[in-house]
């Protein structure tokens, strides 16, 4: 039999552990030593989804913003380009969402008319001063603001002086109407054995280069219907649409002929079956001509194989220029703890000394206000004439519909515009499709 | 009291110490905490919390709205929904069977030692261990209907290639194709199963004097039943969750040929914002598989022979 003592040690270091916890909770509850009485900074979260290159931009602005406001220690949150809604999606579910969020304009209002983020309309910077009215409709709804844009994409008129040269053509104008672009984009058109379409012999399935870098390919486009005197908005919200008003329904075939009929345009002009290449066919180099947002800038100069310009958007049927934007700006979390703080940071973000080294001088985007809009405008790189930028801005307006099931009725009605522009549905029975299924989809929103 | 009783006592106690457990089982659930943990916080209570979405919907910050069946009582009126699970079997019948019978000749036509055999093996499992994403990318060029690989080869022979992806007639097949390049799994499990085909039987079918046909229906085969039913039942399972291609090339077009189950919950959660019906979707989605292993167990189980089981 053992003599060994009774093993009393368990007990002992029970008491040691229980006591090294306490210490720990003590000190993490207990403020930190030494504060001098001077207030607090409070950590803001800021969650932004950008490109490598914006963010090389905006991180340092952010920084120098950061330094001049002791008051708040910024933490910044990416988030990949392309998963926005995702993110805060999942963020509202867990009740978690940043304080600050640059969001894109179309996913806005999905989450404004959900009450996600706080009400700005009793704060003092007046959008209407000095903003685009285009970008900041994105950004209110119900009478009341809830976001500010920063920045927005107008779409412009891009050609590619080479393949204007090549035929013979003079450049695109600032008069030019869209029966103009309709007549060169056909004269640009050539097929693989270097025929237009209006030339015996002509072989579609072979075209090379088109004249225009696509049709009406979704509803988001509606600017082009409207610059032909159509609207497929019925509503302010465009959330009942209408394809089959004569007027629209004109608009929309004079579209549809331009690529079904004349060949001019891709029918397929993202997906790359057509063109071999995935993305714009105008930045792809085979289309002489293309509306394109004003980012397409950045890209074309990065590469530098395209020697090309710009114009204003068209003159449409009624004498004015029609054109879309894409738009991104800032809403503040309803649920943040720090709602003067986070407003505060907005406020610095919209700056204009901060909007021109952030987004206008290195080309990513025009600034959404007035007074900052022109730092886009650089006359050491292509395009030459950049000030259209200013002018498609002033006119530019934001996609419609944008509540939550635009996105649904896009799902439901891209196949059928690309069967509109193949032949493979009729104009008549296309347009009804059309119309039904948008509608439906966008029911749920209705009288929101 | 008796020694006996004494020792049970004491035995009861030192069971009941603590969480009523035995030290080695202590031990157990502490080693397999972090694994338990896992499950329960990232699968079994992820799947409960869906299983209850389904009957709400959900619109956050908006508060839940339970609407009892109603998810579901729409899902059965949702035309989409039963083009996707059209499309979801078609596509699991469109590679699970010839995925494994692909699997099969590949892995009898590899195995044994031959010069380069292991390059051979490698080179077909390869795509196993490329991301889904480059794998769906290189496939989106190959089945370019214009300057695509496929189309061009098929050109050489005097064949006009369909626009695969771009036709709602042709994409499907075209990500059944897909799907098969990923057979390499299948053709390591085969292997590493035909080698344990006991020698032993074959030699003895050999002696009787059965011919290769018949060594492989009556000897081989049988011993490859529970790998086959295995592979079957993981196989279904991973075509029923089929996302990346679709999401990645298709959308779930041209004209929803290829939307997919997992593709059309994705789209209700996160593009449209219908985090309720997105759920139900789920939930059908886990309903449906279930019902297809069920299924699989009472029909092919009854055909896997078990070597050196009893009866």
């Amino acid at each position: 039999m053992s003599d060994r003592p009774p093993r009393r040690r368990r007990p002992a270091r029970h008491r040691r552990i229980a006591l090294l916890g306490i210490g720990l909770l003590a000190a993490a509850c207990s403020g930190p030593t030494g504060s001098t009485g001077a207030p607090e900074p409070v950590t803001l979260r800021l969650q932004v989804s950008l490109t490598p290159e914006e963010l090389a931009t905006f991180e340092p602005a952010l920084a120098a913003v950061d330094a001049d406001h002791p008051e708040w220690i910024v933490r910044l949150e990416t988030v990949p380009q392309g998963s926005e809604v995702e993110k805060v999606t999942s963020q509202l579910a867990a009740g978690d969402l940043p304080d600050v969020l640059r969001v894109q304009g179309l996913n806005a209002q999905q989450w404004i008319r959900r009450g996600a983020f706080a009400d700005l309309s009793g704060r003092s910077l007046d959008p209407a001063a000095d903003f685009y009215a285009g970008p900041a409709e994105q950004f209110g709804w119900d009478g009341r603001i809830w976001g500010l844009p920063d920045t927005a994409s107008p779409e412009v008129v891009y050609f590619n002086k080479a393949m204007f040269d090549a035929a013979g053509l003079s450049y695109p104008t600032a008069d030019w109407t869209y029966d103009d672009m309709r007549e060169a984009a056909i004269a640009l058109t050539l097929d693989g054995g270097g025929r237009r379409p209006t030339d015996p012999g002509f072989e579609p399935a072979t075209i090379r280069q088109w004249g225009w870098n696509g049709g009406l390919t979704y509803f988001w486009q509606n600017e082009l219907v409207r610059a032909r005197g159509g609207d497929l908005c019925v509503t302010a919200d465009c959330t009942e649409m209408s394809f089959t008003d004569p007027a629209t329904a004109a608009a929309i075939e004079w579209w549809v002929t331009l690529v079904r009929d004349d060949h001019a345009a891709p029918y397929d002009p993202y997906g790359g079956s057509q063109t071999g290449v995935p993305g714009d066919p105008f930045l792809a180099g085979v289309a002489a001509m293309g509306s394109n947002g004003w980012f397409a800038v950045g890209q074309l100069n990065a590469a530098g194989t395209i020697d090309y310009d710009v114009v204003p958007p068209l003159i449409g049927v009624d004498g004015e220029r029609h054109t879309s934007l894409s738009t991104n700006g800032y809403v503040i979390s309803g649920t943040s703890r720090h709602p003067d703080a986070a407003w505060a940071l907005v406020q610095a973000l919209l700056e204009p000394r901060f909007l021109e080294a952030t987004w206008g001088r290195p080309g990513h985007a025009v600034p959404a206000r007035i007074s900052a809009a022109s730092s886009a405008i650089d006359g050491s790189h292509p395009p030459t004439n950049q000030d259209t930028v200013l002018e498609a801005m002033a006119v530019g307006r934001v996609f419609r519909p944008y509540t939550a099931a635009a996105f649904a009725a896009y799902g439901a009605t891209v196949d059928l515009f690309t069967k509109l522009n193949t032949g493979e549905l009729g104009l008549e029975e296309g347009l009804a499709q059309l119309e039904a299924a948008a509608n439906a989809a966008l029911a749920a929103d209705r009288g929101q | 009291m008796s020694v006996a009783s004494l020792g049970r006592q004491a035995a009861t106690r030192r069971r009941t110490r603590g969480l009523g457990l035995r030290p080695r089982e202590r031990w157990f659930y502490l080693l397999i905490a972090p694994w338990l943990i896992g499950l329960v916080v990232f699968q079994a209570a992820p799947i409960a919390g869906a299983a209850g979405l389904a009957f709400a919907e959900w619109a956050p910050p908006l508060p839940i709205e339970w609407v009892g069946t109603s998810n579901f009582e729409a899902m059965v009126r949702d035309d989409q929904f039963w083009q996707a699970l059209g499309n979801t079997l078609v596509y699991g019948v469109g590679t699970v069977i010839p995925g494994l019978a692909l699997g099969l000749g590949l892995a009898l036509l590899l195995r044994g030692r031959r010069r380069g055999g292991s390059i051979l093996r490698g080179a077909v499992f390869l795509p196993a261990v490329v991301s889904g994403v480059a794998t769906a990318l290189v496939w989106g060029w190959i089945l370019n209907p214009r300057f695509g690989l496929l189309n061009a080869a098929l050109g050489l022979v005097g064949i006009d290639g369909p626009a695969w992806l771009h036709d709602p007639a042709w994409a499907m097949p075209a990500l059944i194709v897909m799907g098969l390049w990923n057979v390499g799994v299948n053709v390591i499990v085969y292997l590493a199963a035909l080698n344990g085909v006991p020698r032993e039987l074959q030699e003895a079918a050999a002696l009787d004097g059965a011919g290769r046909a018949a060594r492989f229906r009556h000897v081989v085969w049988p011993a490859l039943t529970p790998v086959t039913f295995y592979l079957a039942i993981v196989n279904a399972i991973g075509a029923f969750q089929v996302f990346t291609p679709t999401y990645l090339l298709t959308s779930g077009g041209p004209d929803g040929s290829t939307l997919t189950l997992a593709l059309y919950t994705y789209q209700n959660a996160f593009a449209y914002g219908r985090l309720g019906y997105a759920s139900a979707l789920a939930i059908a989605v886990v309903v449906a598989l279930a019902a297809l292993v069920v299924i699989q167990f009472r029909f092919a189980g009854r055909r896997v022979v078990y070597l050196g089981a009893d009866g």
